[in-house]
């Protein structure tokens, strides 16, 4: 940290100019933003020419700009890669937003999409699932899709169980003023309903237990083209509504009472960030089960990289970077071969290390990132 | 000329409204253009729920409260945030905002839905870095500045704001000395020079009265005084909220002291700085020097109160080219090169059972008027 004596040596030039060298910053994150979006596109040539089967790159370039893919590869590029790539990047935008968000509406770096009940209520919804089929005997039928996550009955079990504890969240926060309780009341609900769902595993033959543990590993394999046409649309509603927030989160990083005193609509603006994240990340854990981790780095991830706590920069580079996470773990997850690591494994053996250099190497001054 | 801020029979208090918790009925206040007022009182008396309820953060049970004349509920939140800016005690964490970050995000109720700064914002932003002179700090982290920057930074965040009234709550509570005139002198240039009216909540009672065009004096009777600091002084309204015995204001600097207990006194002969810190040397040592601003006694009648009352001083200390001569009761005369030695000297002699009961080295100085333990109001005397 430099002295404040040096901090108040008046400039050289002597002509006060405070804001100018700000447009003179903008070319530095723009030329953030051109890197990010090579490293999303990089990615996603990974994605498709990535996988048990190798694809060369000639066909991913032609499959990418939509023309025929001879025969041995149509299919996987069509039916496996493709969705895989389209999901994984929704999915990890829409988590990195999410969890850009509720850190900031907390103004706790902990925060995550989930810290409110999110992905425990679709966990409860799943586990009702898994055990009233179970229990009626169609386990048979259901374990397909049960592994991959993309089963329509999960999906539909998850969202229902995802909007019912937000809903309730959003209830009891109607009549709490302070953000912090409203927190604690998300994770004691989370509490509450996780130990119902740990008390119907506790009913459950082992290998149903097996399938909820496999939901809850998350994934993107398994959503399909018909899963895409309710995925898609959803989540990028999503990600534009976001847009009519960055100046709402911006005033909301000096705390929620002095946002009040400029004028910002506190109870309106918590009720809409909790709103988006819910649908953002209760969507995406219906189709791809729990993934874990993406939404608590990812923003760490883009203010140390873009150096900025602005919500204008950083929503966008929260989705761009989020994307490219999100697919470049999927893909090292089935490098193995045939073998697929378990995804939210993988995102945290990579992503957690990585947050943990840029945090390190980027506050050397205890400017928290 | 309407005043920015007018209060009318406004009741405050905290809690919900089945149970509301009162804790200022019945206040009317206006505060007009260009003028510096401090909101003091003691401790729980609603400073600050009266300074949260005038910045909107919580709901006033009954009055009115006028923002340039319209009263406040007819206000939306944009126009009551362009009338009104505050610079509040929460800490945050200000992450990787600079100082011209936190400043902008003032204009907030000016600017479109995106944020966007234009030629107008970008104006008002580097005048309010310009007055609270944080101008080179611009590009500085804000999570890296001293309390005393930190404090500037957030007065030009709310002036960014453009407001008529500025409200601040406690802004020098963690400012050293240097740092709390140096804010307050800010305040009162910028009320004059730009116009704003500005209340502040503060515990500091000596820069509120060495500062503020009016004082707003809470704690008494749930109710609120306001006037100019010396006529509150002299009205008595001015202590009576702090009254607490073995304490008193002192009228002519305006400052708290410890009322003197009947005990044995110093004189100090000679003037000058060295004069005035032997006295206060002596003072710290136990003593009552009579003739200094602070013994709670009138000064007009109180030369020489000591030989008058019959009371010898325990000593008597002259200043000379060297340091400190002090000469006992008995004429037993010492030099002392630092204050230090004199105040060693004293507390020896103070040693002395004979001393230190006022009964056996003078009777007659139980008697004496205005000596009794308690609030003591110099000028009721």
């Amino acid at each position: 940290m430099r002295a404040p004596a040096v901090l108040r040596r008046p400039r050289p030039t002597g002509r006060p100019r405070a804001t100018a060298p700000r447009t003179a910053g903008r070319p530095r994150t723009a030329l953030r933003f051109v890197l990010a979006l090579a490293a999303l596109g990089a990615v996603v040539v990974a994605g498709i020419a990535l996988g048990a089967v190798r694809i060369p790159l000639d066909v991913v370039w032609r499959a990418l700009l939509g023309q025929e893919v001879q025969p041995p590869y149509d299919v996987i590029v069509h039916d496996i890669r493709l969705p895989r790539t389209i999901t994984a990047t929704l999915v990890g935008a829409s988590l990195g937003l999410a969890g850009l968000q509720m850190q900031t509406l907390f103004g706790n770096p902990l925060a995550d999409p989930f810290i409110l009940g999110v992905s425990s209520g679709a966990s409860l919804g799943v586990a009702l699932v898994v055990l009233a089929v179970g229990s009626s005997g169609w386990s048979g039928s259901f374990a397909s899709g049960l592994g991959g996550g993309g089963d329509v009955g999960i999906a539909v079990a998850a969202a229902t169980g995802a909007a019912t504890v937000m809903g309730l969240v959003l209830l009891v926060g109607r009549c709490v003023t302070s953000s912090t309780t409203l927190l604690l009341l998300g994770v004691m609900f989370s509490y509450l309903v996780s130990a119902l769902v740990t008390v119907l595993l506790a009913g459950a033959t082992p290998e149903l237990v097996h399938q909820y543990i496999q939901w809850n590993f998350g994934s993107y394999r398994g959503v399909t083209w018909s899963n895409l046409h309710v995925l898609v649309p959803v989540l990028v509603c999503g990600l534009l509504a976001c847009l009519l927030l960055p100046k709402r989160l911006n005033a909301l990083l000096l705390g929620e009472r002095y946002a009040t005193t400029m004028g910002v609509d506190v109870p309106v603006t918590r009720t809409m960030i909790i709103v988006v994240t819910a649908v953002l990340a209760g969507t995406a854990t219906a189709f791809c089960g729990p993934v874990q981790f993406l939404g608590i780095a990812v923003p760490h991830l883009c203010r140390a990289l873009f150096s900025t706590s602005d919500h204008r920069v950083l929503l966008p580079a929260c989705a761009v970077l989020g994307a490219a996470l999100a697919l470049g773990a999927d893909v090292l997850a089935q490098l193995p071969g045939d073998e697929v690591l378990p995804l939210n494994a993988v995102n945290a053996a990579i992503g957690a290390p990585v947050v943990i250099y840029v945090l390190m190497r980027r506050s050397p001054s205890g400017v928290p990132a | 000329m309407t005043p920015p801020l007018r209060i009318r029979d406004l009741t405050v208090g905290y809690g919900r409204r089945r149970r509301p918790a009162v804790v200022l009925e019945h206040v009317s206040a206006d505060l007009s253009a260009g003028e510096l007022a401090c909101l003091v009182g003691p401790n729980g008396a609603g400073k600050s729920t009266l300074l949260r309820s005038l910045a909107g953060l919580q709901p006033f049970f009954a009055g009115e409260v006028l923002l340039r004349g319209v009263p406040v509920g007819r206000l939306g939140r944009a126009a009551r945030a362009r009338t009104v800016a505050a610079v509040l005690t929460d800490r945050f964490d200000a992450g990787r905002l600079r100082v011209c970050d936190v400043v902008a995000l003032g204009r907030h109720p000016h600017n479109g839905w995106s944020g966007r700064l234009d030629g107008t914002d970008r104006r008002a932003l580097d005048g309010a870095l310009e007055l609270v002179g944080a101008t080179d700090l611009a590009h500085e982290p804000f999570a890296q500045l001293s309390d005393g920057q930190r404090q500037r930074v957030l007065v030009a965040r709310a002036l960014a704001q453009e407001p008529a009234v500025l409200l601040l709550d406690e802004p020098t509570a963690f400012l050293d000395p240097p740092a709390r005139i140096a804010l307050l002198s800010l305040l009162q240039r910028i009320c004059s020079e730009q116009g704003t009216a500005a209340l502040v909540c503060t515990h500091d009672l000596e820069l509120a009265t060495r500062y503020s065009d009016h004082l707003w004096v809470t704690g008494t009777d749930r109710g609120l005084v306001t006037g100019a600091p010396e006529d509150l002084a002299v009205n008595g309204a001015l202590s009576a909220p702090f009254a607490q015995p073995g304490v008193h204001l002192d009228l002519r600097s305006l400052t708290f002291a410890p009322t003197d207990r009947p005990g044995p006194t110093a004189r100090v002969q000679g003037r000058g700085v060295r004069a005035a810190l032997a006295g206060h040397a002596l003072r710290r040592a136990g003593l009552r020097v009579p003739g200094e601003p602070d013994d709670g006694v009138d000064r007009a009648t109180d030369q020489g109160a000591g030989v008058r009352n019959g009371a010898t001083p325990l000593v008597s200390v002259d200043v000379d080219g060297h340091g400190w001569t002090s000469t006992t009761a008995t004429g037993r005369t010492t030099h002392h090169g630092c204050l230090e030695e004199l105040v060693r000297h004293v507390r020896i002699l103070l040693r002395d059972p004979a001393v230190r009961d006022p009964a056996v080295r003078d009777p007659a100085l139980g008697e004496a008027p205005g000596e009794e333990p308690g609030p003591t109001e110099g000028g009721q005397a």
